[in-house]
Parts: structure tokens; sequence; C-alpha cells
């Protein structure tokens, strides 16, 4: 090198080069880590623990509510991701699972009409033996049709309709009762 | 010279950065969605207040429910066994008062299948349309059959008189359970509004000082680079 000024450019432009090389490859690296660390957390679903708790009891329904929380923590996602597993944290520390609690949580469904004595399943012989009755009288109206006998039909829909009658109102009231007994039992408002 | 190196090699700092997202997508902006130890504490805080206040709600509801269960399930069980002998006696009465019905339909059923096996025949047809009439005079008498009328009436009384009894056994349990339930839930929603009031105050504070803290940070790299440059 004679010109000292040009060597001196020549070797400024490689350290600028350099550096332009080694900032890229620093601000990719930065990039490419960048990528993964804002990644949403992702808001976890409504936790079941007080429903199966309180034995899916609706009135237990505003215990479980954290709308109002996650409303004053909505505009940071990651905020209600902390807010879920300080709950559940919290939770954990502070409503231990007592033999009480889960033989109480049991209970209402142990009431259910499945597992009472009678009366469902009476319910449902009535309704099926109803229901074979309707459907034999079905066949009878749909072949009257089918025959061009309309009036015939007509007469048998009648004869239907009266037959269903004498059982229809007896198992509605037991449905009825038995829905709002277990409702009683239960704790779940009817209305 | 020297001078003129520095800032070329500044501005090619700041190019590479710049053009690779660095300083755009730098630490400032991606701990933006980070939360900050002040509001995790405050939220740490509000849950440890709201599964305190659960736990005493559900302390406070369960032993009357469980009182109603204890007394309401017997209950239930003798309602169900009363209603269940009732309705057997209301099925004997209205199996005997549907019989003429179902047989004559039956009767019908048979005469349409025979007169639809020789439909050329005339009397098998006759005998058919005699069935329906037979047929709709018994509907006709289930119609007004007094001893439906009377086994539905027996069988209501009974039914009505199961449900009456249950109600007496399990409604003055079935009261203070839904009083105490009232007033669980009154003290639940008390605690949970000042919690929710502070959680907000906390939060707000918390979110306030981390973009304070935030601001002084950049205006101070600033006033660094600035000097340097100098």
């Amino acid at each position: 090198m004679k010109n000292p000024k040009k060597a001196k450019r020549i070797s400024a432009l490689t350290a600028v080069g350099a550096l332009a090389l080694v900032s890229l490859a620093f601000g990719s690296s930065a990039l490419a880590a960048d990528t993964t660390s804002p990644t949403p957390t992702p808001i976890p679903s409504p936790r079941p623990t007080i429903s199966a708790m309180s034995g899916n009891n609706p009135l237990d329904a505003e215990v479980d509510n954290e709308s109002e929380a996650e409303a004053i923590l909505g505009s940071n996602p990651s905020s209600l991701g902390v807010l879920s597993s300080e709950v559940e944290t919290a939770e954990a520390a502070e409503v231990p699972e007592t033999p009480e609690t889960s033989e109480t949580a049991e209970t209402p469904d142990s009431t259910s009409t499945s597992e009472a004595p009678g009366t469902d399943n009476e319910v449902d012989a009535v309704e099926a033996e109803d229901q074979q009755e309707q459907a034999s009288f079905d066949e009878d109206i749909n072949a009257a049709n089918q025959a061009g006998e309309s009036e015939d039909a007509v007469q048998l829909q009648e004869d239907a309709a009266v037959v269903a009658s004498v059982t229809a109102p007896v198992v509605e009231a037991m449905v009825t009762d038995n829905a709002q007994a277990n409702a009683i039992i239960t704790g779940v408002p009817t209305k | 010279m020297k001078v003129q190196f520095m800032r070329t090699a500044l501005v090619a700092l700041v190019v590479g950065a710049l053009s690779t997202g660095l300083l755009v997508s730098g630490p400032a902006s991606a701990t933006a969605g980070k939360v900050s130890p002040k509001e995790k504490a405050a939220i740490a805080a509000y849950a440890k207040t709201i599964a305190q206040a659960r736990a005493a709600y559900f302390a406070e509801v369960k032993p009357s429910r469980a009182t109603v269960t204890s007394i309401g399930k017997p209950a239930e069980i003798t309602r169900r066994a009363d209603v269940a002998a009732a309705l057997a006696i209301f099925k004997a009465a209205v199996s005997a008062a549907k019989a003429p019905s179902l047989s004559a339909q039956a009767a019908y059923k048979a005469a349409v299948a025979k007169s639809g096996a020789n439909p050329t025949d005339a009397s098998l047809r006759a005998v058919a349309k005699a069935s329906l009439v037979t047929l709709n005079k018994a509907a006709a008498a289930l119609k007004t059959d007094a001893s439906v009328t009377t086994a539905t009436a027996v069988f209501d009384k009974t039914r009505a008189a199961a449900m009456a009894t249950f109600r007496a056994t399990v409604d003055s349990a079935v009261a203070v359970r839904d009083a105490t339930q009232v007033q669980a839930m009154a003290r639940f929603n008390a605690i949970k509004i000042k919690a929710l009031a502070k959680l907000k105050i906390a939060v707000k504070a918390a979110r306030a000082s981390k973009v304070a803290k935030a601001k002084a940070k950049r205006a101070k790299a600033k006033r660094h680079s600035t000097k340097k440059t100098k």
C-alpha cells in the first residue's frame, strides 16, 4: 500500500462491513429468539373445581365466576394466565378436598331420579306401553290412508287420541313431581 | 478520520440492527406481555382472598345441604314408593277400561289384513268396516268411562298427598339451607367486591410503575447515546 490515505479508507470500509455483518447476525439471532418469547400465554378455560366440589349446583356458579377479574386484567393476556395459575395455587392451598366435601358433592347425584326406587321406571313403563299402543294405531292409520280410506283414518286417529288420553295426564304429573322433588333435594331452583 | 469512522460504524450498526428487527422487537417490546412482579403479587393476593372466600362459602353452605339430602333422600324414596303403589292400582283399572278398545283395534287390524289379502272380497271389507265401528264405540265408551275417572282421581289424590308429605318432611331443612345459601353468597360477594376493587387499584399502579420505569430507561439510553455521538 503506497497510498496511506487509500489504505485507511479500505481498512475503514472493511471495519464497517464487518460491523454491519456482526450486527446483522446479532440482530437476526435476537429476532429469532424474540419470536419465541412473545408467544401469548394461552388463556386457560374456566376451572371445573368449584362445580365439582358443589355437585354442579348452579347456585354456586357465582363463586366460580372470574369474569370481573378477567375484565380488570383484560388488556394483558399474560395476566390472565397468571390469574388462573395463582387462583389454582391458592385454591389448592386453601380449599382442601376433605372427605366431607367430596361426600356432599356426590350426594345430589345419588338422589337423582334414576337411582330412586320405582317411579321413574314406572313412568317409563307406562310411556312405553302407550307408545306401543300408539304405534299400532299409527300402522292402522297409515294403512287406511294408503288404501284411500281417509275417513277411516280420521276415525282411527280419534280413537288413538282417546286411548292415549287415559294415561297421558298421569304420566305428565308424575314426571313433574319427580323433577320438583329432585330439585328440592338438590337445591336447584325449579323456576 | 477517527470520528468519521466511528460515525460510519454506528450508522452501520443501527442499520444492521434495524434491518433485522433487533430494535423493533427488542427487550422492551418483548417483555410488554409479561406480568410485572407487582402485578403478579396483586393477582396472587386477589386469588388468595377469593380462595379463602370460596372455602368459607362452601363451609357455610355444605352442612345445610347435607341435612336436606339426609332428610330428603329417604322422604323421596317413601314418596316414590307411595306413588308407585298408587300407579299400580291406576294401571290395573285403566287396563281393564282400555281392554275393549284395544281388543276392538286388534280385531280391526286383523280384518283389514284379511281384506287386504283378498281385495275383491266385499264381505271381508264389510267385516273390516264393522270392526271399525266397534272400535269407535269402544273408544267413545272409554272416553266417558267412570272407572277411569275414578282411578285417575284416586291416583291424583295419592300423588298429591305423597308430595305434600315429602314437602312437609323437608320444608324446614330446605328453608334453613336456602337462607344459609343467600347469606353465604352475600358474604362471598361482599369479599369479592372488595378484592376486585383492590386488584383493580393494584394492577393499575403496577402497570403505571412499569410504564414509568420503561420510560425512564428509554430516556437514560437516549441520553447515553447522545453523549457518545458527541
